[in-house]
């Protein structure tokens, strides 16, 4: 196969008509010889990686983004994928990519162009494939029947390992990519080819041998037959509506995300919560009060005169001091009536002589009677003067502290009403967003729906599966019961020993074709590999595909283990095992080769792999990639190279012919 | 010694009602604060006279269950004055406290 041009209408960064984006990929003959080597330079985001996604869109539409892709994402695709131009009102609603190929079948050349074309119309997309071969168009096929016309030519399993992008095939490399090396290496190898044979051969031994049977027989050996197949294709088409299901379950999970988005952006999460939110500020309004008015109560009674301590202090002095000196005074009173009435008796009894002398040894005895200084201001009771000194020593202490405590409740209460009255502030009104959680409750119902059912379809489909198995199963016990005892004649006997012969066949070529692929796997891995990776070998298993890299001492490598760069490496040198072992001649496209190997994986790359990997290699790669040298170093392998330049002015990308320093 | 009535100025009045619409408290107990901050910081009345005409209220509705202190507190710091001078002592030391306590935003800032 030799990819001839492609040509790229308003594609991405292409801008205008199939003319005004052209290029040609046929391998050039210069000096007598066709040179393999197309080359792509390109600046990055200039249009290299769209050229690799042109081809590969252009001959599997739909599936060259992947398995199970949604017609939706597929549509969503391509609407992004016209050219949007900068600074013009209209933009086109219309793009296309234009492949010319020829294909080598049965030693026949044929020229084909696929032609695919979509256009935007409000949020439909329209999408037209025309397929020609020899230049005569292929008008009778449905849209499913073109896509499998050409992948046919070239299945999508084996495209992969033949256009790739250099820094995801090293994705190869990881244990967990093992079933799609599997895949590869079968479809490569002509192994499903044998397999296919085989299977081909057994209905045609099973319907030859069944005409010789008894037609009751054959009648309930045909109903079995039926009745498998009917029950099969109906397992067939249970497991496409689950796949159909998953895919509708994958949209709504989309969905579900982006209202959840919308509900946050607009504050929902604040939302959920603003009930519980004012029944807590309600709560705290209440609290509030009745803290106030314990607090109030307190300043209406004996709390304020804490205002005043030191002057109330120095009342209080007063008043003791006062009621000391008032019961001093007392005090002496009475002891003068007590002296008073001493002395008489005294002057009675001794007689009058001594009075001088009874009188002034009873003054000199008296205390100084005028201790009392202090001023009495206030001259309150007894009663009264215990009643305040309680009320200022004991209550009033108290209740300052009761207000204390009750006010730094009050303050931790409005703290937290202030910030309850943010949170509900912040809350959105509940209309706002309710239309999107009622919209979420749905899309959430729905989700729940398409799980159960997709639960119990598989269910039912795997129902379905062992009802078939065992029509299988009693088809084959009677095949066994009444294929021995009837006569066949010799094609029979002959397609009974071809496949015997072909299961024998399949494996020993499997295993042949496995040592082959190893052979030329350590082969290519030596060109490529630094000098101290050289001891690497490698082992495949061929029941399973799994590759096992083996080091000079025997240990089997760790792939996990590999850096990038080496699992890069280790992939493109399987990639072209496979590509020699299969004799497959497919054109070989690599994006962003080099990107992140080192100097030497480098220059064996463009030394080694590149001249050699086919007969039409296009490499797209940016100026550092293939730098001045390496052009050198490929210069004589080289056809022709296109430079991909992007114009900031026009806001698009041009293809020249000639590279970064060669014009 | 003080009147049975008695009435605060027009400015004490004023800030009173400015410390209600904050704390709710009533004008009569936030005189009562006035009182007792305006004593406590060492203000004294220097014979100024003042005029009262806001409010009148029976002196218990004043000074609460402790006027009794405040009489004594008045008496205390002026020892010779005639009765009518007291009411003006407590009118004007009222006036002066109003105003440091006008401000308080809250009943919890006040004590």
């Amino acid at each position: 196969m030799i990819l001839k041009s492609l040509y790229l209408q308003n594609f991405g960064v292409f801008q205008g008509s199939f003319d005004d984006n052209h290029v040609d990929l046929e391998p050039r003959v210069k000096y007598n010889r066709k040179r393999p080597i197309i080359l792509f330079g390109g600046l990055n985001g200039a249009g290299k990686t769209t050229t690799l996604t042109a081809i590969r869109l252009a001959l599997y539409g739909k599936q060259s983004l992947g398995r199970s892709v949604s017609v939706q994402i597929y549509h969503q695709f391509l609407v992004d994928a016209i050219h949007k131009p900068k600074g013009k009102v209209l933009a086109p609603n219309t793009a296309g990519i234009k492949l010319d190929f020829n294909f080598g079948r049965q030693g026949e050349v044929i020229d084909y162009t696929v032609e695919r074309v979509w256009t935007v119309r409000g949020k439909s997309v329209f999408e037209n494939v025309e397929i020609y071969q020899n230049d005569e168009h292929l008008k009778s096929l449905t849209d499913h029947q073109k896509q499998a016309f050409l992948n046919e030519l070239i299945p999508i399993g084996v495209a992969d390992l033949f256009f790739f992008d250099g820094e995801k095939i090293a994705d190869l490399a990881e244990d967990n990519n093992n079933s799609a090396l599997a895949d590869a290496i079968n479809r490569l190898l002509g192994l499903d080819i044998i397999d296919r044979l085989k299977a081909d051969l057994g209905v045609y031994l099973r319907d030859r041998k069944r005409d010789k049977l008894p037609s009751a027989i054959q009648k309930e050996m045909e109903a079995l037959e039926n009745s498998y197949k009917s029950l099969y294709s109906k397992y067939q088409s249970q497991l496409a509506d689950i796949e159909a299901l998953r895919i509708e379950s994958t949209e709504l999970e989309t969905t579900k995300e982006r209202l959840n988005q919308i509900i946050n952006d607009l504050g929902g999460a604040w939302a959920s919560n603003r009930q519980e939110a004012e029944t807590k500020e309600k709560m705290l309004r209440a609290k509030r009060n009745e803290l106030q008015v314990q607090i109030r109560n307190l300043i209406a009674d004996a709390a304020p005169l804490a205002l005043a301590t030191n002057q109330i202090a120095a009342l209080l002095k007063q008043l003791t001091d006062e009621q000391q000196s008032k019961r001093q005074l007392v005090l002496q009173v009475e002891l003068r009536k007590q002296l008073n009435k001493i002395q008489s008796a005294l002057i009675k009894s001794l007689g009058k002589e001594h009075k001088k002398a009874i009188e002034t040894s009873i003054e000199e005895s008296l205390p100084a009677a005028t201790s009392i200084d202090t001023n009495i201001i206030h001259d309150i009771s007894d009663s009264e003067f215990n009643r305040l000194n309680h009320l200022i020593t004991k209550v009033v202490p108290e209740q300052q502290a009761k207000v204390k405590a009750l006010s730094s409740e009050l303050e931790e209460v409005e703290e937290e009403l202030a910030h309850v009255g943010l949170n509900i502030s912040r809350a959105p009104d509940e209309r706002r967003i309710s239309n999107f959680v009622s919209e979420l409750g749905e899309i959430e119902n729905s989700l729940g729906q398409r799980q159960v059912e997709i639960k119990q379809r598989t269910e039912a489909a795997k129902a379905t599966l062992r009802e078939a198995m065992d029509s299988l199963r009693k088809l084959r016990e009677k095949e066994k019961e009444f294929g021995n005892v009837t006569n066949l004649d010799q094609a029979v006997t002959l397609a009974d020993r071809t496949r015997g012969l072909l299961e024998s066949f399949s494996s020993k070529s499997r295993e042949t074709r496995i040592n082959t692929l190893e052979q030329e796997f350590i082969k290519s891995f030596a060109k490529l590999a630094r000098k101290d990776d050289l001891m690497i070998t490698a082992k495949i298993d061929p029941e399973t595909f799994s590759v096992s890299l083996i080091d000079g001492t025997g240990h089997i490598i760790d792939k996990k283990k590999l850096s990038a760069g080496e699992k890069q490496i280790y992939a493109i040198a399987m990639l072209e095992a496979l590509g020699r072992t299969s004799g497959r001649n497919l054109p070989i496209i690599i994006d962003t080769p080099l990107g992140r190997l080192d100097s030497h994986h480098r220059e064996n790359l463009v030394k080694n792999y590149f001249p050699t990997a086919s007969h039409q290699v296009l490499i797209l790669s940016t100026d550092t990639e293939v730098d001045e040298d390496f052009y050198k170093e490929l210069s004589p392998e080289i056809s022709h190279a296109f430079e991909v330049a992007y114009d900031p002015e026009a806001g698009s990308s041009v293809y020249y012919e000639g590279y970064f320093w060669r014009h | 010694m003080l009147p049975q009535k008695m009435k605060i100025s027009e400015k004490a009045f004023t800030s009173l009602r400015r410390l209600q619409n904050n704390t709710g408290l009533t004008v009569n107990i936030g005189a009562r604060l006035a009182f007792f901050a305006s004593i406590e910081r060492g203000f004294t009345w220097n014979g100024d006279d003042i005029q009262l005409t806001q409010r009148e209220l029976d002196k218990y509705s004043w000074l609460g269950d402790h006027g009794d202190i405040i009489e004594m507190l008045l008496k205390q710091k002026y020892p010779n004055l005639d009765n009518k001078d007291y009411y003006k002592a407590w009118a004007i030391h009222v006036d002066d406290g109003a105003i440091v306590i006008e401000n308080k935003s809250s009943l919890e800032s006040l004590m």
